[in-house]
């Protein structure tokens, strides 16, 4: 019998929010001109500070440094990259900032040479509610391709080719 | 659905269908897309209950259903429990046989439909998580969820319907199928007659914290009274009959917990006896303050009513009190309310309340009571925002609408995010309590509260007072709304990020993964910028970029007018909108709202010429000095660079006509017939030409290309030589008889010569690539390199000097209270 385990403790309540849009996107672009794989995370300030009390940390992304890296680490412990033959890409940090009302992760590493597919998994906030999206484009020479991500999905792969 | 909405739907689909079907829009011979097609053969056939502008027609009628309910609110127990008498009207032209009821409490039952389609690990309703067994991690299951789980393993739910009986007593039979049920009326209803009859209902109350249900009750355990207190709000609690409509007939489409509700106007007497020590905020007026209310109540009610500013009619001293101890003593209050669409209530003794009354003038509503009922826990924010915003929220909407015409507005605080009814709205943001009791708020909190009350006030207007079906159709009120409450906020205060503007849909347009904004709610995949972002960034890019804001504007209040207090359908609106904008919108609805392309429009090439004057001794020089201006010969540069003379230099003494005389030597041949030319042009054609050729001006021609798909204006911006700039906006036609690839001339006095042109400079049509839309190209830096060059000017802003100071310090151990 496999096991079932106890997600992450949310001991508060959810306050489920008619406005809360309960989504984020991340974009994987192919950028040629600097050599690098570049993932860019957009969640609503909204939806991410919620979260983070959710998780049980204090949260105030706007004023405070420490709730702005804690949800950075957050979000970059759940995203991974594989290549086609699942190996793990990985990636570095290179910061996040706060753009009106979003918070961006940013994340990056050289182009892998001679990859035809990209898997993509990004577990973020779907453990602190259900019906959070995270929707991946990864962007090669201007074709997209796309995946959504819901609380039921793993390993998505998309041809990059 | 029944047959008539089986076909409307089944037409949808070939009209969006997959390229290889043949298609109204896109044949399979060819590549022309039919962009500009009439929505004719889309749109439901116009009728006497909705004509062809988008109006209720001649012969609209739409039911009427009244309530008198009485129900006792059993703290203790959390279980509510009464009788409702309930009049139908049949103000349709048809006999009725049965009547259908939501029980959106069975919803909530583990053997509902809602609930047994819930995926494991999935997506499908509000609350808690589970994680599917993946390949490095085992299954998992939240605390959420057990307590989800437990919750619903402890308590009954769903209703306990002890009687359905008719007004002389008689029961009446009665199917429950789900969340719905079926009552076989006695005789049939003739159209205009009357029919009613009495439910007792009973429930226990939902803990909305384990269940998410859009109402139930919260626990304060930490309060001073033993065993805390609850704030009770409640929606969806009393069974109600469906909608009957002329287009769908009866509206039995099995709540599944995300496509909300959509019921009749009538009128409601309501009475609920609670335990004596609460607070009651409610749908409608109090009719007995006497009963209910202290004197000084009463007194600081009368005062709020022209005060500048919130007036407390319970204070946060008097409120803190309250929640100490409870009582056994009930008290029944009493609200009416009349022509609302629902009817929602709240109640709990740790409310404070604040009211300032809202003078908005006009006959119909001059006064409306905004008011705010709170637990402490909302703190100062509550106390500053709440009630201002409700009020600026009813300010800002009546100016693109009609007058509120509530006599009240009610912002109430629970365990409820965000949600709507008529006359109150439920809003979640709070304070956080610290270690030394002291409570604040985030910047980030600040702005949900102003957000949320003013986005949950705005629903009064859509879809409390214009009726639209949330069940099929979410996008009509969120989308609205979404739209409004952006205005609402900008006027608020601008450097606050509101709204949605168009660059905020562009990671979701450019995706491959979406479906049509007409999606039946259910069935939407991401309800977020499906209902709410993209028809918002939609109709502000129709107000902003293509219909201009006083024809807009117009549209919209037409629109708000003709459907007030009545049912519109998708196609009403996009009837009126077009019909009093007297703009053919039809591209417009068809590409964002039928459709998932997006826009990304490209310059591909930019040809600069200029007028031959025919005149030869003119032109031919012009030939000759273009001849002079391209790059000679390398090789023969390079022949010169090493001294290598050539045979016409030393032979000096051999040269004949052709050496004084090159190619572009003009003739009287050519004099001639330019002569002979002019002599034939009529005198106005030459007057044309001489002017032209005096003018002397440029002539671009600008080639365009449509990527997205999605037809728009092409707003264009010129800069010339001399730094000046100009705007040039190209309606969306221009694509009509060429969807994918459009050119267009552009004439400049002598002196404007152009030297770049771009694409939507102002980022306004939502266009998602923007690197395209500059000629000549520039290199438009990607998100992480543009924010690494932001980045490298940070470190300076850090005070060192100060920070250097801080001492090195343990984290202190959390301690949590709610």
């Amino acid at each position: 019998m496999r096991l079932l385990v106890l997600l992450a403790a949310l001991a508060v309540g959810l306050h489920t929010q008619a406005h809360q849009q309960k989504e984020a996107y991340t974009t994987v672009l192919f950028n040629t001109r600097s050599g690098n794989l570049e993932v860019s995370h957009r969640f609503y300030i909204h939806d991410a500070e919620h979260a983070l009390r959710l998780l049980g940390k204090p949260a105030d992304l706007l004023a405070d440094e420490n709730s702005r890296a804690r949800f950075s680490d957050y979000v970059r412990d759940h995203f991974q990259l594989r290549d086609g033959d699942g190996g793990r890409l990985a990636l570095h940090s290179v910061g996040h900032q706060v753009e009106g009302k979003y918070f961006w992760v940013y994340q990056e590493m050289p182009i892998p040479a001679a990859v035809k597919v990209i898997q993509v998994k990004m577990r973020a906030l779907q453990e602190v509610w259900p019906r959070q999206i995270n929707h991946i484009n990864v962007d090669k020479d201007k074709r997209i391709r796309s995946v959504r991500l819901s609380a039921a999905d793993s390993w998505k792969t998309l041809a990059v080719e | 659905m029944n047959f008539r909405a089986l076909i409307a739907g089944a037409s949808l689909c070939f009209a969006l269908g997959n390229p290889v079907h043949a298609d109204i829009v896109q044949q399979t011979k060819g590549d022309f897309v039919d962009k500009f097609r009439q929505l004719d053969e889309i749109l439901p056939t116009p009728n006497d209950y909705r004509n062809a502008a988008g109006e209720p027609g001649k012969a609209y009628w739409q039911q009427q259903v009244d309530y008198r309910i009485e129900v006792t609110l059993d703290e203790n127990r959390r279980r509510l429990s009464g009788t409702e008498t309930i009049t139908y009207h049949n103000n349709s032209p048809y006999r009725i046989k049965y009547l259908w009821l939501q029980l959106e409490q069975n919803r909530f039952k583990p053997d509902s439909a809602a609930e047994r389609s819930v995926a494991f690990g999935g997506i499908g309703r509000r609350g808690p998580s589970t994680r599917n067994i993946e390949d490095d991690k085992p299954a998992g299951i939240s605390l959420g969820e057990l307590r989800r789980q437990q919750y619903y393993a402890d308590n009954e739910i769903g209703y306990d319907i002890s009687a359905v009986v008719d007004a002389s007593g008689t029961p009446l039979p009665f199917t429950v199928v789900g969340s719905q049920a079926r009552i076989d009326l006695p005789a049939t209803l003739e159209p205009g007659g009357q029919f009613q009859f009495r439910l007792d209902f009973a429930f226990n109350i939902l803990e909305e914290n384990a269940v998410s249900a859009r109402s139930g009750y919260e626990r304060f355990p930490d309060d001073a009274r033993k065993g805390g207190n609850d704030v009770f709000l409640l929606a969806q609690w009393f069974p109600r009959v469906a909608a009957y409509s002329d287009y769908e007939a009866w509206h039995n489409k099995e709540f599944l917990g995300r496509g909300e509700f959509t019921l009749e106007f009538g009128n409601y007497d309501v009475r609920m006896t609670v335990p004596a020590d609460h607070i009651v905020a409610s749908t409608g007026v109090l009719q007995n303050p006497q009963e209910t209310l202290t004197r000084a109540q009463r007194q600081r009610l009368e005062t709020a009513k022209t005060a500048p500013r919130p007036v407390f009619i319970v204070t946060a001293a008097e409120a803190l009190e309250n929640e100490k101890q409870g009582t056994r003593r009930t008290k029944t209050w009493h609200f009416k309310a009349d022509n609302v669409r629902d009817f929602a209530w709240a109640s709990s003794r740790k409310f404070i309340w604040d009211a300032r009354g809202y003078t908005q003038g006009g006959a119909e509503q001059p006064l409306v009571m905004a008011m705010s009922y709170y637990p402490k826990e909302g703190g100062d924010l509550w106390k500053k925002y709440s009630t201002e915003s409700v009020i600026h929220a009813m300010e800002v909407y009546s100016r693109f609408t009609f007058d509120y015409p509530y006599p009240v507005s009610i912002s109430v605080n629970g365990p409820v995010g965000g949600m709507e009814y008529p006359m109150i709205t439920f809003n979640g943001p709070r304070t956080t309590w610290h270690k030394d009791e002291s409570r604040t708020y985030s910047l980030a909190e600040k702005r949900f509260l102003l957000g949320v009350v003013i986005h949950e006030v705005g629903h009064n207007y859509f879809p409390m007072i214009v009726n639209s079906d949330e069940r099929q159709w979410t996008w009509m009120d969120e989308g609205l709304n979404s739209y409004l409450d952006g205005v609402a906020g900008r006027e608020w205060d601008p450097d606050i990020p509101w709204g949605v503007e168009p660059r905020d849909v562009i990671e979701y347009m450019k995706s491959d993964v979406q479906v049509p904004i007409m999606t039946q709610s259910d069935s939407v995949l991401k309800l977020g910028p499906n209902a709410y972002a993209k028809p918002a960034v939609a109709l502000n890019i129709l107000r902003e970029v293509i219909l201009g804001r006083e024809l807009f504007d117009f549209a919209l209040k037409e629109y708000a007018q003709r459907w007030k207090n009545k049912r519109p359908t998708p196609s009403d609106f996009f009837r009126t909108m077009e019909e009093s904008s007297g703009i053919d919108l039809d591209w417009f609805w068809y590409g964002w709202f039928y459709t998932t392309d997006h826009v990304d429009i490209a310059i591909d090439r930019v040809h600069r010429l200029r007028l031959d004057t025919e005149n030869p001794d003119i032109d031919f020089d012009r030939r000759r000095q273009e001849e002079l201006d391209k790059p000679g010969s390398l090789f023969v540069e390079r022949n010169r660079a090493e001294g290598r003379k050539t045979w016409v230099e030393l032979n000096r003494d051999v040269r004949d006509f052709y050496d004084k005389n090159d190619r572009f030597t003009v003739t009287n041949k050519e004099r001639n017939e330019y002569r002979e030319m002019l002599e034939k042009l009529k005198p106005r054609e030459r007057e044309a030409l001489q002017r032209a050729v005096k003018e002397d001006k440029n002539y671009y021609v600008v080639d365009f290309s449509n990527l997205g798909g999605l037809v728009m204006p092409i707003l264009l911006e010129l800069t010339y030589k001399n730094g000046s700039k100009e705007d040039i906006y190209i309606p969306a036609e221009i694509w009509r008889r060429s969807p994918h690839k459009v050119s267009k001339l552009i004439v400049t006095d002598k002196r404007r010569e152009l030297v770049s042109l771009v694409v939507d400079p102002g980022w306004e049509t939502a266009d998602v690539d923007v690197e395209n839309n500059h000629y000549p190209r520039r290199i438009i830096p990607s998100r992480i390199e543009a924010f690494k060059k932001e980045k490298s000017k940070q470190p300076e802003h850090r005070d060192i000097m100060h920070d250097i100071k801080t001492e090195a310090k343990e984290p202190e151990k959390e301690v949590y209270k709610k």
